[in-house]
C-alpha cells in the first residue's frame, strides 16, 4: 500500500562561529586610472556564489557595471584574511567587509568629484557621478578615476570587519551567543510504499529568511541545494564501517540523491533585514539544509504513525519499523 | 590502475585469434562500465585488454526465423530505444532503462551485462525469462548455451579464455512481460532485488510462466518450482501470492552493502506479487 503524509520542519541557526570565537573578515578595493575596479578577498567561492555576490556589492555602491570588476579571491599572497567559508558567513562578514570598503573608496571618489562638480549632493549610478539637484552636472566614473589618481586620495582601501561576540554566562549558558541568527521553514509530502519502506519526496516547499537576498537566483540555487543534501541526509546517506574499515570509501557505494531522487522544490525567500549584515543580508548556505530531514521524518510520521529516530531512513530501516509497529498493534512478540 | 596492453580487435576472426593465443591474460572490454573499475583494484592484473567495440557485426537488434537476435555490443540505450523489443518483450527494454544513469546506459552493453556476471546483473532476469541463449564463439567454432546454464557463480560463467560472447539470441516472445527493480536510489544504483515474469494468458489462465530474479542467489535465477505452481491454473490474487514464496523459497540472499538478507526476502516477495499482477492483468 502506499501511504502520503505532510510534515514540517522548522529551524533557526547562529550565523558565524559565536561564543566568543574570533570572526573577522576583510576585503580590499582598488580603483585603477582606467575606470576598472579590482577587489581582494581572501573568500573562498566553492561554489556557493560568494565572489558574485561581492562584486555585486561593489558595483552596486560605485554604479559601475558588474563586468568592469576583477575579483581576486583566495590567494594568500595577495588578499587579506577573510576567515573560512563556513558557518554561513561570507556573504554575511565578508559581504559587510566589502560593503565597507566599497563606501571608504566612494568617499576618496566623492570629494575628489564634488571639487570638480562644485555640488555635494553626488549619486554614483549608471557609469557616472552626478548632482541629484542638478543632473547636468555630471563627471564619468572613468573621467573621475583620472582625476582623483592624479590628485592624491587614497585609491587602495582596506576594510576590516569583526563580528567577534561575547560569550554566554558560563554558569546559567544564558546571553546572545551569536551577532544574527537566520531562519528556515520547510514542508515535505511524501509516499511511503508499506510493503518495501521505499519512501519517495513528492515536493518540498521552502521559506528562507535571507534577510535581503542580494542575487535572489543564488539564493534560490543554495536553498535547492541544500534541500538536495538534507533528502539525502534524510533517506539514503550513511557512513558504515566494518572492523574499522569503511565500507562506503566511494560515491558508488555511498549514496547521495540523483536528480530523480530531488523531488520538485518551492522556494519563497523571505526577507527581514538584519542591521549587521550588508543590506540587510544573512548566510543562507546551510540554512538551507537543516530543515529537511525533519521535514521528511515528520512527513513520514504523518504518514504511517511511525517516528524515525535512526537516521537514514532508508527502505530496509523503514520496513523493519513497519513491521514492528504491525507485531506491536497485534500483540506479538518483537521478531 | 594496473598496466596493460591494450588491443582493438579490427575483426572477429582477428579478435578470436587474439584470444586464441593471450586469452588467458586477456579481459575483454566493450563499454568498460564494469571493467575500468575492476582494473582499478589491485588484484586485476591482465596483460591485455582486448576492445571488440570496433568489430563490425556485433551490435544491433534483429528479427530472423522467429528468433530476435541482439548483438553483444549492443547498448542499453540501444536496447530501451528499440521498437520491437518494446513490442515484444517490454521487460528487457525496462531492465535496460533501469540500468545506471543515461552515460552508463550509451556506454555499456549487453555482453558486458551478461559476462561481467554480477548476481545484480539487470538484464539477466529479463533475459532468463524469455529463454535467452548465448551464442559463444572461438577459433574452435560456435557454441550456443541456455542462459540458465551460462551464469555459474559470481562473476563466473561458462566462458573459457579463448571465447567471446558474440550473440543473444531470444525465440519470438509470447505472452506478456514486466521488469521491476528495487535499488537503494532512483538511478545509479545496483538493484537490492530485481524481478522478471513473463505470462503467457488464455483469459484467467495462465498457459505458461516464466519467472526470475537476481541479486537473491550467487547467480540470477529462474525460479521454475514457482512456475509451475500458475502452469494451466485461474490466475488469482492468493495464488500470486504462493507463487511469489515459493520463488523466494528457492533464493539464498546474503547481507551485503546494500541490504541485509531478510530485506531482500521481504522486498523481493512484493516485488514478483506485484510483477505478476501486472502480467497477469490484474494490476496496472
Amino acid at each position: 500500500m502506499k501511504k502520503r503524509g505532510i510534515g514540517v520542519g522548522s529551524m533557526f541557526y547562529g550565523l558565524g562561529y559565536g561564543f566568543s570565537r574570533q570572526d573577522i573578515s576583510s576585503a580590499t578595493i582598488e580603483v585603477c586610472e582606467d575606470g576598472s575596479v579590482i577587489v581582494r578577498s581572501g573568500e573562498v567561492d566553492f561554489g556557493q556564489g560568494s565572489d558574485t555576490i561581492l562584486c555585486q556589492i561593489t558595483a552596486e555602491e560605485l554604479g559601475i557595471p558588474y563586468d568592469t570588476i576583477q575579483m581576486v579571491t583566495a590567494d594568500t599572497f595577495t588578499t587579506p584574511n577573510a576567515g573560512p567559508t563556513s558557518a554561513s558567513r561570507v556573504t554575511y562578514v565578508t559581504g559587510m567587509a566589502m560593503l565597507q570598503a566599497a563606501r571608504a573608496m566612494k568617499r576618496n571618489l566623492q570629494s575628489v568629484a564634488e571639487k570638480i562638480l562644485g555640488q555635494s549632493d553626488l549619486l554614483f549610478g549608471n557609469e557616472k557621478v552626478y548632482s541629484m539637484s542638478h543632473p547636468e552636472k555630471c563627471i564619468s566614473f572613468k573621467d573621475l578615476a583620472k582625476k582623483a589618481h592624479l590628485s592624491g586620495v587614497p585609491m587602495v582601501e582596506t576594510a576590516w570587519h569583526d563580528i567577534t561576540t561575547k560569550d554566554v554566562d558560563p554558569e546559567t549558558a544564558q546571553g546572545d551567543a551569536y551577532a544574527a541568527y537566520a531562519y528556515a521553514t520547510q514542508l515535505a509530502e511524501v509516499e511511503v510504499d508499506t510493503e518495501t519502506g521505499n519512501v519517495e519526496v513528492l515536493r518540498i516547499v521552502t521559506a528562507t529568511d535571507a534577510g535581503k537576498a542580494i542575487n535572489p537566483l543564488n539564493v534560490e540555487g543554495q536553498i535547492e541545494g541544500g534541500v538536495a543534501m538534507g533528502v539525502g541526509y534524510a533517506l539514503t546517506e550513511e557512513i558504515t564501517l566494518e572492523g574499522g574499515y569503511l565500507k562506503t570509501p566511494s560515491l558508488g557505494d555511498y549514496m547521495i540523491p540523483t536528480s530523480l531522487d530531488v523531488p520538485p522544490i518551492e522556494t519563497h525567500i523571505v526577507e527581514v533585514p538584519v542591521s549587521t549584515g550588508p543590506y540587510g543580508a544573512k548566510g543562507v548556505g546551510e540554512p538551507a539544509s537543516i530543515p529537511t530531514a525533519p521535514a521528511i521524518l515528520n512527513a513520514i510520521a504523518n504518514a504511517l504513525d511511525i517516528r524515525v529516530t535512526d537516521l537514514p531512513a532508508n527502505s530496509a530501516n523503514l520496513l523493519r519499523l513497519i513491521r514492528e509497529k504491525e507485531r506491536e498493534e497485534k500483540n506479538l512478540p518483537p521478531g | 590502475m594496473q598496466h596493460f596492453q591494450f588491443y582493438s580487435a579490427k575483426s572477429l576472426s582477428d579478435a578470436l585469434r587474439f584470444l586464441s593465443e593471450k586469452g588467458h591474460q586477456t579481459r575483454i572490454i566493450a563499454g568498460g562500465t564494469d571493467l575500468i573499475p575492476q582494473l582499478r583494484q589491485e588484484d586485476s592484473r591482465p596483460e591485455f585488454v582486448l576492445n571488440i567495440l570496433e568489430i563490425e557485426g556485433l551490435k544491433g537488434i534483429t528479427e530472423r526465423n522467429h528468433t530476435l537476435r541482439i548483438g553483444s555490443t549492443t547498448t542499453h540505450t540501444q536496447l530501451m530505444e528499440s521498437d520491437i523489443l518494446q513490442k515484444l518483450c517490454p521487460a528487457l527494454g525496462q531492465a535496460a532503462a533501469s540500468v545506471g544513469g543515461p552515460l552508463i546506459r550509451n556506454r555499456g552493453t549487453i555482453g558486458g551485462n551478461i559476462a561481467n556476471a554480477s548476481p545484480a546483473a539487470d538484464l539477466a532476469p529479463a533475459l532468463l525469462t524469455l529463454d535467452a541463449e548465448a551464442a559463444i564463439m572461438s577459433e574452435k567454432g560456435t557454441r550456443v548455451v541456455a542462459l540458465k546454464d551460462f551464469f555459474t557463480g559470481p562473476g563466473k560463467t561458462a566462458l573459457n579464455p579463448d571465447e567471446l560472447l558474440v550473440e543473444i539470441s531470444i525465440p519470438l516472445p509470447q505472452g506478456k512481460s514486466v521488469f521491476l527493480k528495487l535499488g537503494r536510489r532512483q538511478a545509479m544504483t545496483l538493484s537490492i532485488v530485481n524481478v522478471a515474469v513473463c505470462l503467457e494468458m488464455e483469459g484467467r489462465n495462465c498457459r505458461k510462466a516464466r519467472i526470475a530474479m537476481g541479486s537473491v542467489a550467487p547467480t540470477p535465477i529462474r525460479c521454475s518450482r514457482a512456475e509451475m505452481l500458475l502452469m494451466d491454473k485461474a490466475i488469482d490474487p492468493e495464488l500470486i501470492s504462493k507463487c511469489a514464496g515459493e520463488a523466494m523459497a528457492m533464493s539464498e540472499p546474503l547481507d551485503d552493502q546494500r541490504a541485509k538478507a531478510w530485506y531482500r526476502l521481504q522486498a523481493g516477495v512484493v516485488l514478483l506479487r506485484r510483477a505478476l499482477m501486472q502480467a497477469a492483468g490484474l494490476e496496472r
